[in-house]
């Protein structure tokens, strides 16, 4: 790991605890530009939370979050809505569509949000489809769409705003085998290009096999975050 | 069985519970008021208000008070739809434990028609409300006006009551009527042993509301013509109208959205348009008792604006004309509450996605804002329509218009929609708690 | 070469006779074929000879002579030294890998520790193919390479099963 670049995301000490469970214990990780981080752990271990304190959308009890050297506390409600807007994308294991809007709208809504022009949204919108071989799904609607079809449509609007950091829970959880391959290229492969850092939750080692390291998650506390012992 | 359907209806929740009986309680109460005042002698034995001593009009306010309970009876459809899906999941669940089909259904009943029978039984109480309140004096005794709001407003009769039978029949009619809407909100769904949902792509909405307003239109100049004909042919009219217009409305809902939809340029109206166009007929139902209530608040400005072109302005005709008012703003904020309870509906059948949107960068704020839009263009293009046809309506019958009566027509087409969006407002806002529950990032989490 | 140590891992449990070695080998590796005694005697040898091995007692209950073996200290600190190391990731067969895990799970010593060792090296294993897997093209070799991947997946998973199960059966439920 080259120490010289400065974190991207870096948390420090994260607690988090819904009613009387404690989904986190004091975890702190970093995040390099550029780099996939697999998340690893048991079901319940708390990646998921771990997952959305680091994306902003989750308020930590104890710890800080930063991105980009700021720290998201100190964020108003407005700024860390545009971030999640701009500089964050989010891609979950699924239902994260809007039912009601064609898989273009879907993928266009980011840049709605963010007040771009209705007519380059939507052209962004298709290339990003068609980047992701789903531009014949434009029209559909999300109850039309297989579950490999509607991630990856949900990779496209995750995408579409350039953003410098996707997160993803499980995005191939609730696929078979290879749909679950063709996503996971995808989203890789998109955010390789777009030089994204990804922060990728799963439980399957060989989805962890794709990323540059992994972090193990154990009842709420992380084993030493180290990068994978060098192969002898 | 009881039991078991007594603790599926708490189950399904205190507040729903409440809301269908204080519906129901209100149209039992208002039926037996209509009834009381079916049973009015001729010459009844008590002083009233002219809308209710002059037997000639007298049916067109027992036709009023049955047409008020229309937007209780569309609030009633409204709460009983209201966590029906969930319903649904529990009867299913029962049935996979090896209830009949038969068991499932009486249960299903049970658990609408408890709180509906409660409701009908409290309507005695509403009655007798209403009879403290508005009651007519009858000849011989004191003046009561210590329980009486503004001086001789007196609409309910004292000297009658409704028989043991009648009540018992308009208690089962409201009974029956709850059980009938809550197996009409059971319609849409399909259910089976794996789980239950919405049918999704259903054939868009069609323009039949026009036939019967169209039919009414034909019949008035035969009714104006007829004098015998006058109040039975006017509440006919009135009746086809106002049942064109709630036929109307998901058609409304539907052409308005598809419209915006393609020519949305924001994120709010896009969502906002999208989902008119995907669910208009909920919106529509809500929606209509608005052009029911606008369609009424233009024939009304219409009367208005004659009285004073005549100069008509005796208490009698000024108090009825208040009355009418106050209770179509009553409605209104009975109806702003089933907007709201529609958007609630909305927003839980889709806690996922609201959560994810906001996740993605969505604000509170612009949600609202595409509450307000959905709930906005479905009712105020109807309460624009309705009070234009309204006052069209009224106003063409009448002989001579000065500006005071027409300044009154116009300030009336300005206020009513304006008020249907105020009432549209008020709701998104009440709603707020679930709207922020439904963001709620624990709605993301997959473990 | 990993009999030896398997039968180490026994003898750590207590010291025992030669016969007892062989039925907790079998027992131990059902699937596999039975212990020969001679294989056993040969590793004890072995062992022995290493300074590893010694024998504990000899009795004479009337029968023939029967010897207890048990585990120096150096044998136990070689036992631990090669529970430490992670086996090469790779060979489905991973006979080695299976003997390693059950007597370390057995045992029970920093059962997490080897757990977490042996996935990395595994999960290093299986980066490695992903990324030659990216870089050719044809598709015979990829589905070659998916066919590895996937069998170090198979270990992988195994390995966590295999501690619950030990778990599971340590709290006895």
């Amino acid at each position: 790991m080259n120490e010289s670049s400065e974190a991207l995301i870096a948390a420090r000490g994260l607690r988090k605890a819904f009613g009387r469970t404690e989904a986190l214990r004091g975890v702190s990780l970093e995040v390099a530009a550029g780099e996939t981080v697999a998340v690893t752990g048991r079901s319940g271990s708390g990646k998921s939370t771990l997952l959305l304190c680091l994306a902003g959308v989750l308020r930590p009890e104890a710890g800080e979050v930063a991105y980009g050297g700021r720290l998201l506390d100190t964020l108003s409600e407005a700024e860390r809505t545009r971030l999640r807007r701009r500089d964050f994308g989010l891609v979950l294991q699924f239902g994260q569509l809007v039912p009601e809007l064609s898989a273009a709208d879907n993928v266009a809504l980011p840049l709605l949000l963010d007040r771009h022009d209705r007519a380059a949204s939507h052209r962004a919108a298709l290339g990003w489809l068609e980047r992701l071989g789903a531009l014949d799904l434009a029209d559909a609607t999300p109850g039309e769409l297989s579950g490999g079809e509607a991630q990856r449509v949900a990779v496209a609007r995750a995408l579409v705003t350039g953003p410098k950091v996707v997160f993803a829970d499980e995005p191939t959880g609730a696929l078979d085998t290879v749909s679950g391959d063709q996503v996971l290229d995808a989203l890789l492969s998109a955010a390789r290009e777009a030089h994204a850092s990804v922060v990728l939750v799963t439980h399957d080692n060989r989805v962890a096999a794709h990323a540059d390291r992994e972090v193990v998650v154990t009842d709420g506390r992380l084993e030493d975050a180290d990068t994978f012992a060098v192969p002898r | 069985m009881t039991r078991l359907a007594w603790t599926l209806a708490r189950a399904g929740g205190w507040a729903r519970m409440l809301l269908v009986a204080a519906c129901t309680a209100v149209v039992s109460g208002l039926l037996l008021v209509a009834v009381a005042l079916l049973l009015l002698p001729e010459n009844p034995h008590e002083a009233f208000f002219n809308l209710v001593a002059d037997p000639g009009v007298r049916g067109g306010t027992t036709f009023g008070t049955v047409l008020v309970t229309v937007p209780a009876l569309l609030l009633l459809h409204q709460a009983v739809r209201l966590g029906t899906a969930a319903r649904e999941r529990r009867l299913a669940a029962l049935r996979l434990a090896g209830a009949t089909p038969g068991q499932v259904r009486l249960l299903g009943a049970l658990e609408v028609g408890i709180p509906s029978f409660a409701g009908g039984v409290l309507g005695l109480v509403v009655y007798a409300l209403l009879r403290v309140a508005f009651g007519g004096t009858a000849y011989g005794t004191a003046e009561r006006d210590v329980y009486v709001s503004t001086p001789r407003l007196r609409l309910v009769p004292t000297t009658v009551t409704p028989a043991w039978w009648q009540v018992a029949l308009v208690v089962l009619a409201v009974t029956l009527l709850g059980v009938a809407a809550g197996a009409l909100a059971s319609r849409g769904l399909v259910v089976t042993p794996l789980g239950v949902t919405r049918r999704q792509r259903t054939a868009p909405p069609r323009p039949w509301g026009f036939l019967p307003m169209l039919f009414a239109a034909a019949l008035a100049p035969v009714v104006v013509a007829h004098q015998s004909l006058s109040t039975a042919g006017a509440m006919v009219c009135v009746a086809l109208a106002v049942l064109g217009m709630a036929s109307l409305a998901p058609w409304v809902a539907y052409r308005v959205g598809r419209r915006l939809r393609a020519r949305a340029r924001s994120a709010t109206m896009l969502l906002a348009a999208s989902r008119m166009v995907t669910q208009p007929r909920p919106l529509g139902r809500a929606a209509a008792a608005v052009g029911a209530i606008a369609l009424v608040s233009g024939g009304s400005a219409a009367l208005t604006a004659d009285l004073f072109s005549t100069n008509n302005l005796e208490s009698f005709y000024v108090v009825s004309m208040v009355l009418v008012f106050g209770a179509l703003l009553v409605a209104l904020v009975v109806v702003a509450w089933t907007l709201a309870v529609h958007t609630v509906e909305s927003l839980l059948d889709r806690k996922r996605s609201t959560a994810a949107l906001v996740a993605g960068g969505a604000s509170l704020r612009e949600l609202e804002r595409a509450q307000r839009t959905e709930c906005g263009l479905a009712a105020v293009p109807l309460a624009l329509l309705g009070v234009v046809l309204g006052t069209v309506a009224l106003g063409l019958v009448l002989p001579v218009l000065t500006p005071a009566g027409l300044a009154v027509m116009l300030a009336n087409l300005v206020v009513t929609p304006a008020l249907a969006w105020v009432a549209v407002a008020v709701a998104v806002r009440a709603v707020r708690p679930w709207t922020v529950r439904a963001c709620a990032a624990t709605n993301l989490r997959t473990e | 070469m990993s009999v030896q140590q398997v039968l180490m891992g026994v003898l750590a449990e207590g010291p025992a006779h030669g016969y007892d070695l062989k039925r907790a080998y079998d027992d131990r590796f059902p699937g596999a074929r039975p212990l020969a005694y001679g294989q056993v005697y040969t590793a004890l040898s072995r062992l022995q000879q290493d300074g590893l091995v010694e024998v504990a007692e000899t009795s004479r209950d009337g029968g023939p002579e029967r010897t207890a073996y048990a585990l120096t200290g150096e044998g136990r600190a070689a036992l631990d030294a090669w529970l430490a190391e992670t086996e090469p990731a790779g060979g489905y067969a991973a006979v080695d890998l299976v003997r390693k895990a059950t007597t370390a799970l057995r045992l029970g010593a920093d059962a997490d520790g080897f757990l977490h060792r042996q996935r990395a090296v595994h999960l290093a294993r299986m980066r490695e193919l992903v990324q030659q897997q990216q870089q050719v093209r044809d598709a015979g070799a990829r589905i070659a390479i998916d066919h590895t991947i996937y069998h170090l997946d198979a270990d992988l998973k195994w390995l966590e099963t295999a501690a619950a199960r030990v778990a599971a059966e340590g709290t006895g439920s």
